[in-house]
């Protein structure tokens, strides 16, 4: 069997960013932008653990991004979903289309 | 060995994304972007990169996505949740496009690759790869970042915690 180089990565990289970006732009439901944020955040840390490790050198700053990555992901979807229950309890919606209060 | 776990994890991992941007009910969503974590740790895993790995699976799968499906239960709109606004479309192409135009330069750029991803077998991987330098670097050279991160930590806590209180 061929072996895994490093594109087959990317292109997964690539498809979770892919997908992740169709559901920020096309879905109204905050909470489903906010799991797509995440799908992109995950497809960025498959490319950077990809390259850290079929690097020429022997270098792990790519798991360094990743680690940073995940806490602001997390720091991100706690502050994202506190503000979404607020929201939730105030106005009855989780609507992006409805929720225009800046507008 | 290694490529079958690849291909069933990668694929499992796709899946799991098409469902969160697909799924009718919310709360099938939720679970695909659970399926979508796990599958990304177990891919972790084939890199060598065992501690994220192991990060991923607690952070991700034992926090946010745990956190994500009590958002789920709280707010309660489960059937008409998931919609899509008039423009979706427009969002298919500009994805589509992205990914046409991220395949196209991985394919016509020259990865200079070779030299270590054939001569180490990933899974057999040495210890030094992921266990040994990963804390060195962490504590040393980014060791400022490190402690930022723990503030952002506590400020998102906090902050979450004001946001969120009943008033």
């Amino acid at each position: 069997m061929d072996t895994l180089a490093l594109e087959h990565y990317l292109l997964l990289s690539a498809g979770l960013f892919a997908v992740g970006l169709v559901g920020v732009l096309a879905k109204r439901n905050v909470i489903v932008i906010l799991m797509s944020i995440e799908l992109m955040l995950n497809g960025v840390n498959v490319a950077l653990v990809a390259f850290s490790r079929y690097s020429p050198v022997d270098e792990l700053e790519g798991h360094i991004f990743a680690i940073f990555i995940i806490t602001v992901a997390a720091a991100e979807v706690a502050i994202g979903l506190a503000i979404l229950l607020t929201i939730f309890a105030r106005r009855n919606t989780v609507d992006a289309a409805e929720i225009n209060l800046l507008k | 060995m290694v490529t079958l776990a690849f291909f069933f994890l990668a694929t499992a991992a796709m899946i799991g994304a098409l469902a969160v941007v697909t799924a009718r009910n919310l709360f099938y969503a939720a679970l695909g972007l659970l399926v979508s974590l796990a599958a990304v740790a177990g891919i972790y895993i084939t890199l060598d990169a065992d501690f994220l790995a192991l990060a991923q699976f607690l952070i991700y799968v034992g926090g946010i996505a745990v956190l994500i499906v009590f958002a789920v239960m709280m707010t309660a709109q489960i059937n008409r949740a998931s919609s899509s606004h008039r423009l979706w479309p427009l969002g298919l192409l500009t994805g589509a496009a992205t990914l046409a135009g991220l395949a196209y330069i991985m394919m016509t750029t020259e990865w200079r690759s070779e030299g270590r991803g054939e001569t180490i077998s990933p899974m057999v991987g040495d210890a030094s790869s992921a266990g040994i330098h990963l804390p060195d670097l962490l504590f040393s050279t980014y060791l400022l970042p490190f402690e930022l991160a723990g503030l952002l930590l506590l400020v998102a806590t906090i902050g979450a915690l004001v946001i969120a209180r009943e008033r």
